[in-house]
């Protein structure tokens, strides 16, 4: 044990002698958040040798006590979390250093990532929505953080409008947990209550989840929320926002029957085949990136579908690594090729350090599950798994038939930086390269290595013990299999053009289905619209204030005192009545 | 609706008056409370428009003669061959134009508009939904392919997924497998699987509940396994 | 490989999530299944409900381990293994606890079809 702690604190002292020698002060800002990270690191590792189970901090009263739990989940986020946003908090510093709010912008990076955090970490249902809410308001900020662009605006309310109805929906699920159980704390959910929720309550829970992940009939907010700056975007598609849902769900799957976790996992297919097919028929860099994430949530929700929340939490941290950094890089592609992101126009070359291009190619080839790399791992211990539950037949072809587009238009992403990226130009070029190059690398590596050999510590060390079977050869090649296919596609569609074909782009299919899912608020608001008519419009109501006894509520608009005096009379009746 | 006219006429008739208002209220009440020091001119003013020119009932039994469309479209600004009462449309709101439920996105972009983010150009008369069709929350412009067709296609691969879902949970690939086996057992396990609820108070108040009991489970197997074997 | 077609279509001919009918067919002349550890050695072990099975002894070895060799837990790769083992052997004892309820099911609804008549 001593010997341990010797060994990792000699790993980690080159970072410790920097964050105090290359700093004046301990209370630089740098050396705050590498010694804050170290602290989250550290702790990490202590929890992991103790195996202790929970622990918590709170208070409160009767049933809603505010508890910050220090669980296996909560802090395993709370480290991938910390990870990423130091990078990211870092290239947003370098990408938009110029503009204007810069400080403002850091601040509510920090604030989504707080918000997060404080979801993550309270087991109570109800203060979670402290969070829930938070995250969904400083995604709409941080979406049209650009505010005098239409377009930013317009994405910024819509993915409010979806994340309101998902919230409405938990809102429901929650009220009823409470009526029917009157608890609502989660702990007890770790156990296993099949019989004990009613399915309906389950799907309320389900749809919120829905919006907030944005999978399938509320998926068309995520790539537009594209027009946010890339910050943004890379902090929103990997450890924030997006997979707020899955978190939720990861923690919740304990009580899920087996009919509801059939619909979990059919939303999953539905998702992960949408995305990917999406993503393969598009030419822009950013939207490519955006519909990837897409599809990946959706292979998340199928495994937890399987029933495995564990290997889906896998997933979950290995994409955060992945797609950050593939976020990143593409930052630095659009850096340089002035605010260029339809790749057929790339193939003019563009300006960016040739570290950004590996980091593309190998966290594309880790997302497909190259061997051995990061994403090879979770996705491996999916595949495997899969095999072994005792659930749809259906969902497993879709799991096996979506790796296989996710390899190809992983395939795409590196086929457009490999052979479209032509910087051998002027030295000017050159010289701009190797600058973006210094300023980017000291960011970006920590990442790379999160991509690339995270797969390896997290699986060693954190998720221990995971596959439950050995299987045979021919299911164990199959990822392997997967890859080579995908690759194989990949290379004969990709130069052929054949998959920038408009017609087959699934992305005209979003409209049609936000439509869809906005119809029915057209219909309420149209039923609101009698409602106020008739409450309070004109005409046949105005006759009553002729009435003396009614006179005071007309006297041209409603004063506090009223509308408090009719809130409590209306409370009281309530109150009486049930 | 129709209810809610019927109580109307009846209350109507309780208060008892017969007269119905011809025009809406203004909002004079408001110019009278608060002091303005800096007054608009009598002309802008909108709390000062009295008699026709505000927004009057029709009658929907009537129909509309020529000189009095016209008059009514000059009111509001638009030609005679755009003005479509509202009276009665949905539900009466007298002689304000029934405008098409377009959002402003649908709107030239390139055109010199008064203002241009809405896209609207001064003294043009507003929907009544306006705050529907404002480019920032609705979009109606057309979708690149018909969307009929979109419909179509989107809700048959969903069906068929649906069904190739049910087809796949009828005919599953696994064996299914009993419950799994514990060496001990908890009372707190039933409880658990009861609908009571079992709070952690409850259980730690109970110390019988703590109590665990050895359960005996037997093997299939004629010779037991050897991990070293392997 | 086939195995879908072993399953009845009728739901009542099959005992998936009914608990009650193991405990009814139970049979005492069969040999007791080992279980090598105490509930004291796991309470000392602090050990969670999920993992208070008939693998418990390789799961604290796993945990023992670990304590062992804190940063390199790529060491502990044969104990985890042995662990895996053992699990695979317990999902393949609980399927053969389920086809062997579901034939003694349908040879009981067979005797009661006899004595009826």
């Amino acid at each position: 044990m001593m010997v341990g702690i010797v060994k990792l604190i000699l790993i980690y002292l080159p970072f410790l002698m920097s964050s105090i020698l290359f700093n004046k002060s301990l209370v630089n800002m740098k050396s705050m958040k590498i010694n804050s990270f170290m602290f989250l690191m550290f702790s990490l590792l202590l929890f992991l040798n103790s195996n202790n189970g929970v622990s918590m901090i709170g208070m409160g009263w009767m049933n809603m006590k505010f508890v910050l739990s220090w669980d296996f989940y909560s802090i395993v986020f709370i480290f991938i979390g910390m990870s990423v946003t130091w990078s990211i908090l870092n290239f947003a510093q370098w990408y938009m250093g110029a503009e204007v709010k810069n400080g403002t912008f850091n601040s509510f990076l920090f604030l989504f990532l707080m918000f997060m955090f404080i979801l993550t970490s309270s087991v109570n249902l109800v203060f979670l929505l402290i969070g829930w809410e938070g995250v969904g308001i400083m995604s709409f900020l941080l979406i049209n953080w650009w505010f005098g662009r239409g377009e930013a605006g317009l994405s910024g309310i819509q993915a409010m409008v979806y994340n309101r109805i998902g919230d409405f929906f938990i809102y429901i699920g929650i009220f009823f947990f409470l009526s029917s159980l009157s608890e609502v704390v989660m702990l007890s959910f770790f156990f296993n209550m099949e019989y004990m929720v009613n399915n309906l309550i389950l799907i309320f829970l389900l749809i919120g989840m829905m919006a907030k992940s944005s999978l399938f009939f509320f998926q068309p907010w995520l790539p537009n929320a594209m027009e946010g700056p890339t910050p943004v975007s890379a902090l929103l598609h990997s450890s924030t926002m997006v997979v707020a849902g899955v978190y939720l769900m990861c923690r919740l799957v304990g009580m899920f029957n087996l009919t509801v976790l059939g619909v979990v996992g059919l939303i999953g297919a539905l998702t992960m085949l949408y995305g990917s097919v999406c993503a393969l028929m598009q030419p822009d860099m950013k939207k490519i990136i955006a519909h990837s994430t897409t599809s990946q949530l959706g292979l998340m929700v199928v495994t937890l579908g399987f029933g495995y929340p564990f290997i889906s939490f896998l997933h979950m941290g290995m994409h955060a690594y992945i797609k950050s950094l593939i976020f990143i890089s593409s930052g630095v592609f659009i850096h340089g090729t002035m605010n260029l992101q339809d790749f057929r126009k790339m193939k003019m070359g563009s300006i960016s350090s040739k570290f950004s291009m590996y980091c593309m190619f190998f966290c594309s080839l880790s997302l497909g599950g190259f061997p051995f790399l990061a994403g090879f791992y979770s996705k491996d211990s999916i595949l495997e798994n899969m095999y072994g539950s005792f659930l749809n037949s259906f969902l497993s072809l879709v799991v096996i038939l979506g790796s296989v587009m996710t390899v190809v238009y992983s395939f795409k992403l590196m086929y457009l930086v490999l052979f479209f990226n032509n910087n051998d130009g002027s030295f000017s070029v050159k010289l701009e390269g190797q600058e973006s190059f210094n300023s980017t690398f000291f960011f970006m590596s920590r990442l790379f290595l999160g991509g690339i050999s995270g797969g390896f510590f997290f699986m060693w060390s954190i998720f221990l013990v995971m596959g439950e079977e050995y299987i045979s050869w021919y299911l164990k090649v199959i990822p392997l299999m997967i890859l080579f296919f995908g690759l194989l596609v990949g290379l004969i569609l990709v130069p052929s053009k054949m998959l920038v074909a408009p017609v087959f782009n699934l992305l005209y299919y979003n409209p049609v289905v936000h439509r869809i899912t906005l119809f029915m608020f057209y219909r309420s608001i149209k039923i609101m619209k009698y409602i106020e008519f008739f409450g309070m419009e004109i005409l046949w109501v105005s006759h009553l204030k002729k009435i003396p006894l009614l006179s005071s509520l007309f006297n041209g608009f409603v004063t506090y005192k009223n509308y408090f005096f009719f809130c409590i009379v209306g409370l009281l009746l309530l109150m009486f009545l049930f | 609706m129709s209810l809610l006219r019927a109580s109307s006429s009846i209350l109507r008739k309780v208060v008892g008056i017969s007269k119905v208002q011809s025009c809406a209220p203004t909002l004079n009440v408001l110019s009278k409370r608060f002091y303005d020091p800096d007054p608009t001119p009598p002309v802008y003013d909108q709390s000062l428009i009295e008699g026709e020119d505000l927004i009057c009932l029709l009658d929907s039994s009537e129909i509309l003669s020529p000189e009095k469309k016209a008059r009514l479209a000059l009111k509001y600004g638009l030609i005679p061959e755009d003005y479509h009462p509202m009276n009665d449309h949905d539900f009466n709101l007298g002689d304000y134009p029934h405008l098409p439920a377009e959002s402003v996105l649908e709107r030239d972009p390139h055109y010199d508009w008064d203002d241009p983010f809405y896209r609207r150009n001064y003294g043009e008369p507003i929907s009544v939904d306006v705050d529907l069709y404002s480019p920032l929350i609705l979009d109606t412009r057309p979708l690149p392919h018909d969307p009929q067709q979109q419909y179509r296609v989107l809700f048959g691969a969903l069906f068929s997924c649906f069904f190739l879902w049910w087809l796949g949970g009828k005919y599953r690939t696994n064996l299914p497998r009993g419950p799994k086996q514990y060496p001990e057992h908890y009372p707190s396990d039933e409880i658990l699987h009861s609908w009571e609820w079992d709070s952690f108070e409850k259980r730690g108040l109970e110390p019988k509940l703590k109590e665990r009991t050895p359960v005996t489970n037997y093997t299939l197997e004629k010779y037991k396994w050897n991990p070293a074997a392997h | 490989m086939g195995w879908g077609l072993s399953r009845s279509v009728r739901i009542e001919d099959e005992p998936l999530g009914k608990s009650e009918i193991y405990d009814k067919f139970e049979d005492e002349s069969r040999p007791v299944r080992e279980m090598f550890v105490t509930t004291e050695e796991m309470d000392k072990a602090s050990l969670l409900r999920k993992d208070r099975d008939y693998c418990a002894h390789l799961f604290m070895d796993i945990m023992k381990c670990r304590r062992e060799w804190f940063p390199e837990y790529y060491k502990c790769r044969p104990v985890v293994e042995k662990y895996q083992h053992c699990t695979v052997n317990d999902i393949k004892h609980r399927m053969l606890e389920y086809e062997r309820t579901k034939r003694l099911m349908a040879r009981e609804k067979q005797r009661l079809a006899i004595e009826a008549n």
